[in-house]
């Protein structure tokens, strides 16, 4: 009785009709529109965003204190998707995985529909979080300390293991994907004895290499493989983003029914991410992925995925949502955060004297509070998602504005994400080198989910096989935990098995959905296999490396990569000859068809026009700094490569520069170098 | 006519005066980097000092914070050592450990840790390590006399959670043993909840601030078996500190400097530094203004509501430490290094 009292009087404290509900409400709300732009803009992340606000709630009762703030943080998972979906360039590193299906969706002038899709699954995700939240409180000792690290570890198995379902149809090339995002998670220090793996100091030299010690930025690899093809093919179509039109763009209200048509899987993945908050140490940005993952190994027709399935956006759009309930869970109750985000908010429960723990949970004390925390998340997501609703079809017209009018805000907005990662241009480079890779992954049908997902889970695998093997020796092996979640992997393995060969036997009409094609430009059979081969290098460098330069040093160091480099090798062999063999039988695919008949020469120069101004604005940059480059660049695309008339490259050029310099400097204070012509003018 | 030029020298000079007296901080705004992801405890630190130590400075300066996270501060001290001005504008909050990276000869170090210009400290941290109640290790004599120590946690090698466990192995003959790789501190206070492992190695002020530890020792969950401070910190008047268990077992002369080289790192605490060469009056007017805001009334008010403990240390006092910590012999550099893990 006492909960459910308490339930109640959390819920009457954030709404407006009490005094004191009418001050945290107000809170709530200021929290909520910055945590709306905070998602729709890239390079604003929500944990660093909620360390600014910190300061600003000494004066607050705790109520509104936390409606602030979890206000602001409940809705950039939510607002960050919108981003994702309308330009293919993450909001948030939560939100990245919206961009492979979201995206394709908007392309084919379904934005729309993708939105509402997002947005309502994202709705459903944290109301099941927070009643995640809400149900665990008397749980959640058990629950947590039920998972050790061998059960992690295991896991992070059970993870990768969809890297197989998420290959495309070609299985080869999907499992080398995520072995080569395996392999990504290794770089920087090892995390036992701080040695550095592939960190390229013979090639890069010190600066560089430091820079590595701290590992690749999942949000800076996220944005290069997906932000900056998207661009590229937006230039070369000379389109908007929306390639056809579609009356009512596409129909917000049909993405929600989306939600209730695959009513299951919103669940299921809104549960996913709950538990994949619970767990210390991850959140939203593995739960994303998984997500996607598991949506697409549910689905009996996995060809659709990558070109526009709405599954594939309603599945993260409710885990990355869900997490942020989970992840309250362990703060709550032991006071040990299980995030960044939670972590800044457990400064919050100590300025505002409040103790985590068994205290949150005892109705005598603050249990009202904790179940506040449950309602902050469900309004502020209502809020917000009713605010998107009566906007969306103004924001869904993004879709239809000229190309030309956009790369120059999207080449700055990349760029910005990927500086904000550590403030420095390290990331910027990252996000060009993956840009590369991205874009030669499109040309040659290699499928980008499996390298993020390996990516995600190489960290977390690595390090609790060895936490496991120092603090159990082998006996872990036999923990039941370990044992259930070993079925389970041979249960999904046996599954996919399964399914690929019932799909193999269906006929191919299925395939025959109408989907965007990529334009394929690089059509010559021969840079198949070459691209293929690039893997054989990568690998035999791992390797090398591995062998002579890291296992010298350290021994356990070198067995994470060894186990990733040898089959990674075997693999990189297999794609190299399949390639070979497709290439002397043929048989390339159909797009490769399609676009080598007509324009090609059209399209050559304005891919290799964009590929210049990608790079120019890298250049410009580093040149003049950010606040100079950003309208001096601009205004150069608008007017010679878009050829737009002089007041509108102006007026736009200027508008980029009033965004820029308003927010991210005069406001933000971000710490934007000096371009290097003035350094050696010496200004 | 002449007496014109009488007044206009006169105003010359007045004038002149008056520029000497502007102060070199007037409408300037010092750079403070913090060597540390924004919402790390460090940056707490520096983000708050910002916003105070500008106030005690003659002229009033602004202060900006800017993150250059990454390598455990390294990035931020090889930048402000090589690439930042000297010309006291610019400050920087860094990790203090990451003398061990230069004393172990790594070649990314492009610092020499005692030229820098030690402003201050705000606060310095004696560690402990804390242990379940419910393990057979009562005492840390217990751990001595066992033939297979309890498990400690730590996130790699070089940090506290690694190297006190080994100095206290290597100085008094302890058998912990450290379990390396955990992610971050909630990571290890979670497994020793789950009983995964019962020991950590942490500082000593953060025992005694926030949760989980609050009710730990209010339940017993859990207790510390040895402190390192010069003396028993008042809240623990049972523990051991490790230079009398360095005296109870007669721990070599070798032994102690190597204490007191790992040690530093603690007692340095969380300095504020400058680039070398920058003016020594600059340094001065800096140092004095950061103890000035260090004792002032409504700074410590605020720190208190902030949970963030302030024990100031003057610039001499740290360029002290950290001059005496890497200047040591060969051998116990040596021993350091095996210590560390490199």
């Amino acid at each position: 009785m006492e909960y459910v009292e308490a339930f109640y009087h959390g819920l009457l404290n954030v709404l407006p009709f009490s005094g004191q509900g009418q001050q945290a409400f107000f809170f709530m709300l200021v929290g909520i529109f910055i945590g709306f732009w905070v998602g729709i803009l890239p390079g604003l992340g929500g944990a660093a965003t909620l360390a600014l606000m910190l300061p600003f709630i000494y004066k607050m009762d705790p109520t509104s204190a936390f409606a602030f703030l979890l206000g602001s943080n409940a809705v950039t998972a939510t607002t960050g998707d919108i981003t994702s979906i309308l330009f293919g360039v993450p909001g948030e590193g939560t939100t990245a995985s919206t961009i492979v299906d979201g995206h394709p969706m908007a392309k084919k002038g379904e934005a729309g529909r993708a939105l509402g899709a997002a947005l309502m699954s994202s709705l459903v995700g944290a109301i099941f979080g927070a009643f995640v939240l809400a149900a665990a409180i008397p749980i959640a000792a058990p629950l947590v300390l039920s998972i050790g690290s061998p059960e992690f570890f295991m896991l992070a198995l059970l993870g990768i293991t969809f890297v197989g379902s998420l290959s495309g149809g070609n299985i080869i090339k999907g499992l080398l994907a995520g072995a080569l995002g395996l392999m990504i998670s290794t770089v920087g220090l090892d995390p036992i004895r701080g040695i550095p793996r592939f960190t390229f100091e013979g090639i890069l030299g010190q600066g560089a290499s430091i820079f590595l010690w701290d590992g690749i930025d999942l949000v800076s690899v996220t944005i290069g493989l997906f932000a900056i093809p998207e661009i590229i093919d937006l230039a070369v179509k000379g389109t908007s983003i929306a390639r056809e039109r579609v009356e009512k763009l596409g129909g917000v209200l049909e993405g929600v029914k989306d939600t209730f048509r695959h009513w299951w899987l919103v669940l299921k993945c809104s549960a996913l991410g709950a538990y994949v908050g619970i767990l210390p140490g991850v959140g939203g940005g593995t739960a994303q992925w998984v997500a996607y993952a598991y949506a697409v190994q549910s689905s009996p027709n996995k060809e659709r995925f990558g070109k526009g399935a709405v599954e594939g956006v309603l599945g993260p759009g409710a885990a990355n949502n869900s997490t942020r309930g989970g992840d309250l869970i362990t703060t709550v109750a032991f006071g040990i955060p299980s995030s960044v985000s939670t972590a800044i908010l457990l400064g919050a429960f100590l300025i505002q004297g409040i103790v985590p723990g068994p205290d949150m949970l005892n109705p005598a004390k603050h249990l009202t509070l904790t179940f506040s925390f449950v309602w902050i998340i469900i309004v502020a997501n209502i809020i917000t998602v009713a605010v998107c609703f009566l906007f969306l079809n103004q924001l869904a017209k993004v879709t239809n504005i000229r190309g030309a009018l956009l790369i120059p805000f999207l080449l700055v907005l990349i760029y910005l994400g990927g500086f904000t990662v550590k403030n420095s241009f390290g990331d910027m480079i990252v996000v060009l080198i993956f840009g590369a890779l991205g874009w030669l992954m499109v040309q040659f049908d290699w499928q980008r989910p499996p390298l993020l997902v390996g990516l995600v889970l190489g960290t977390i695998t690595e390090r609790n096989f060895w936490i496991s093997t120092r603090a159990y020796g082998t006996g872990w092996l036999l923990h039941p935990g370990v044992l259930i979640i070993a079925v389970l992997i041979f249960g999904a393995i046996v599954y996919s098995v399964r399914q690929m060969m019932r799909e193999k036997k269906k006929p191919a009409a299925a395939a025959a959905v109408a989907q965007e094609t990529d334009v394929v430009l690089l059509t010559s059979p021969v840079y198949r296999p070459i691209f293929a081969f690039f893997f054989v290098v990568l690998f035999g460098y791992v390797l090398r490396e591995t062998l002579y330069e890291i296992r010298p040093m350290e021994e356990r160091a070198a067995l994470f990569p060894m186990v990733i480099g040898i089959p990674g090798l075997v693999l990189a062999l297999l794609a190299c000859g399949q390639e070979l063999y497709y290439t002397l039988q043929r048989k390339t695919s159909a797009a490769a068809v399609l676009a080598s008949s007509a324009d090609t020469a059209v399209m050559r120069r304005r891919a290799l026009s964009i590929v210049a101004w990608t790079l120019g604005f890298f250049f410009a940059i580093w040149l003049l700094g950010f606040v100079v480059a950003v309208p001096v660049a601009s205004f150069l695309y608008f007017k010679f490569a878009g050829g737009e008339n002089w007041p509108i490259s102006v007026l736009l050029s200027a508008a980029a520069w009033a965004i820029f310099y308003g927010l991210f400097d005069y406001l933000l204070h971000l710490p934007f170098p000096e371009g290097q012509l003035f350094l050696l003018v010496g200004i | 006519m002449r007496r014109i030029n009488v007044i206009f020298l006169l105003a010359l000079a007045l004038e002149s005066k008056l520029q000497a007296q502007t102060p070199f901080y007037q409408g300037k705004t010092i750079t403070l980097i913090a060597g540390t992801t924004a919402g790390s405890v460090y940056d707490n630190y520096a983000r708050f000092i910002a916003q105070h130590w500008g106030k005690h400075i003659p002229g009033n300066p602004d202060f900006i914070v800017h993150n250059m996270a990454g390598a455990g501060s390294l990035i931020a001290a090889n930048h402000l050592y090589n690439v930042a001005k000297p010309d006291g504008l610019t400050v920087a909050s860094i990790i203090p450990a990451i003398y061990f990276n230069q004393l172990a000869g790594r070649k990314e170090v492009r610092f020499d840790y005692a030229k820098f210009r030690w402003i201050g400290s705000i606060d310095y941290s004696d560690n402990l390590v804390y242990i379940r109640s419910d393990s057979p290790f009562k005492t840390i004599y217990d751990v001595r006399r066992a033939a297979h120590g309890p498990k400690c946690t730590a996130t790699g090698t070089g940090t506290v959670g690694h190297y006190m466990p080994s100095l206290l192995n290597e100085t008094i003959g302890t058998k912990f043993e450290v379990i390396l790789g955990y992610q971050g501190g909630p990571e290890m206070d979670l497994a020793v909840q789950k009983n995964e492992a019962q020991c950590r190695a942490f500082s000593l002020a953060a025992w005694f601030s926030g949760e989980p530890y609050q009710t730990w020792r209010a339940t017993g969950f859990a207790h510390v078996l040895v402190q390192t401070g010069r003396r028993r910190d008042e809240r623990l008047p049972e523990v051991p500190t490790l230079n009398e268990l360095m005296d109870e077992f007669k721990t070599d002369d070798m032994g102690r400097r190597l204490a007191t080289v790992v040690l530093a790192s603690g007692e340095l605490g969380r300095p504020y530094i400058l680039p070398p060469g920058t003016p020594a009056d600059r340094l001065r007017l800096l140092r004095e203004a950061f103890m000035k805001m260090a004792r002032a009334p409504e700074f410590l008010a605020e720190a208190k509501k902030r949970n963030l403990e302030v024990k100031p240390s003057t610039g001499e006092e740290i360029e002290k430490i950290a001059q005496a910590a890497m200047a040591q012999p060969p051998q116990v550099v040596e021993r350091m290094k095996k210590l560390m893990g490199q």
